[in-house]
């Protein structure tokens, strides 16, 4: 498979072409982790796990454009990064927290306050709900572009996401203010 | 667009970092200037880490249920597994091979390389490290990597799967890694056992020859011909009874 062509397979096709990189590597990968790192099966799964979310998210935001060597090199890579990270560090959910998702927007410290309204904007978002969560998580978690989403969910064109996806957000934000008056109402 | 959807965009703009120079200056001296601004950016910052987070998440949770989804298929393939024990492994075998000598005097279209997988393996006898044992030492209880063995012998590949994974790095050597692999193979992993015999291969020890003749089965296994046909090239030149073997089967898979 052309390397080059993986990275637009993803972007265009994103969740289909995970399954398939991540048959296709699975098993290697976790004998590998396994004779290499002695980790259980089941961390070296959830190792492979992340370091599948981690290439795609690098592919998604650009980090990636191509490849100068395999998928599977380059998996191996993240997922090398990641054991020797477990080892060094049992925290492994706070590390990948930290990274990559953060990117650009990480402008503020992580203090409890910022933490607490993280959970508060997760609550938001399980109440939000369908179509609007998967409109916003098909925005700014995979990247793409009002015209794709409008393709990917039936929408009459980019114009018409442009306005649902402010909408959406304008309806997060209330979601959001109502869990935190809640939480301030439970405090004092 | 509506006053704030415009200051949505900006500030997703400055957050990506996509902003120019004059821009980026604007909104800082404006977020040091305007309160509400700059509480406005705060709500859609976290609003976007958390949309971002929760996008993740559900990636995560895609890939566990995938994952559970395989684990039930392997076990799945395992249980079939176990209902033909060894004897029957070899009346397939047998059958297979008739089934590939009739193809070939009736000059079939294109055969099944699976089949003829199938035809030409049979996993590996568990000989090796028994032999090495004095009679004396066979009175002694066994050890794990002996036991392992043993459940190989009987076929009873998952159990020696177990126990040979479960081996300290001390008692692990050629002998247990080739016999893992072997055992890999025998229950339809084959790209762990692929792993391990490229691992026994580039060792250039006793097990080579082997390792590539049952790699070159694996291959065959996963209908990847381009694979195999390479190992057996390599392996055809060798002086030992695998040699013939790998040339016979080479004129096979191109016939």
């Amino acid at each position: 498979m052309n390397n080059c062509s993986v990275v637009e397979k993803i972007r265009n096709n994103g969740e289909q072409e995970i399954e398939k990189i991540y048959k296709a590597n699975r098993d290697e990968f976790l004998s590998w982790a396994r004779r290499n790192f002695s980790c259980s099966f089941d961390d070296a799964k959830e190792v492979y796990q992340q370091s599948i979310v981690i290439f795609y998210e690098n592919i998604m935001s650009g980090k990636i454009t191509e490849f100068r060597s395999q998928v599977k090199t380059y998996l191996f890579a993240i997922g090398k990064n990641k054991l020797l990270e477990s080892i060094r560090d049992k925290n492994r959910v706070q590390s990948m927290e930290d990274e990559n998702i953060i990117e650009n927007i990480d402008l503020f410290s992580f203090d409890e306050e910022h933490e607490q309204n993280l959970v508060l904007v997760e609550q938001a978002i399980s109440k939000l709900g369908d179509p609007c969560r998967k409109l916003l998580q098909q925005y700014y978690y995979h990247k793409k572009s009002m015209a794709d989403i409008a393709e990917l969910m039936d929408y009459k064109n980019a114009d018409t996401v442009k306005n649902l996806k402010y909408k959406c957000l304008q309806r997060l934000k209330k979601l959001f203010n109502q869990e935190l008056n809640a939480i301030n109402r439970e405090e004092s | 667009m509506r006053p704030e959807e415009e200051d949505i965009q900006l500030i997703e703009n400055y957050l990506s970092g996509t902003l120019d120079e004059n821009d980026q200056r604007m909104i800082e001296s404006r977020l040091t200037e305007d309160a509400e601004f700059s509480k406005r950016m705060d709500a859609y910052n976290i609003l976007i880490k958390g949309i971002r987070i929760s996008g993740r998440k559900d990636l995560i949770q895609h890939l566990q249920q995938l994952e559970n989804d395989l684990e039930s298929n392997e076990t799945k393939a395992t249980k079939t597994r176990k209902l033909f024990p060894r004897g029957l492994y070899y009346l397939a075998a047998s059958v297979a091979l008739i089934a590939v000598m009739i193809f070939y005097i009736f000059g079939g279209p294109g055969h099944d390389v699976q089949q003829l997988a199938e035809a030409y393996y049979e996993p590996y006898p568990a000989t090796v490290y028994i032999t090495k044992r004095s009679p004396e030492e066979k009175t002694a209880e066994l050890t794990n990597a002996e036991e392992a063995f043993h459940l190989y012998q009987a076929g009873d590949y998952d159990k020696s799967i177990q126990l040979f994974e479960g081996l300290s790095v001390e008692d692990q050597d050629e002998y247990t890694r080739f016999y893992l692999a072997s055992a890999y193979q025998a229950i339809g992993e084959f790209d762990k056992a692929i792993v391990l015999y490229e691992g026994l291969i580039e060792m250039h020890g006793i097990f080579k020859s082997q390792s590539q003749w049952y790699m070159a089965l694996c291959y065959l296994f996963k209908n990847d011909i381009d694979a195999s046909r390479n190992v057996l090239k390599r392996l055809s030149t060798s002086t030992d009874s695998y040699g013939p073997k790998a040339l016979k089967l080479l004129n096979d898979i191109q016939n």
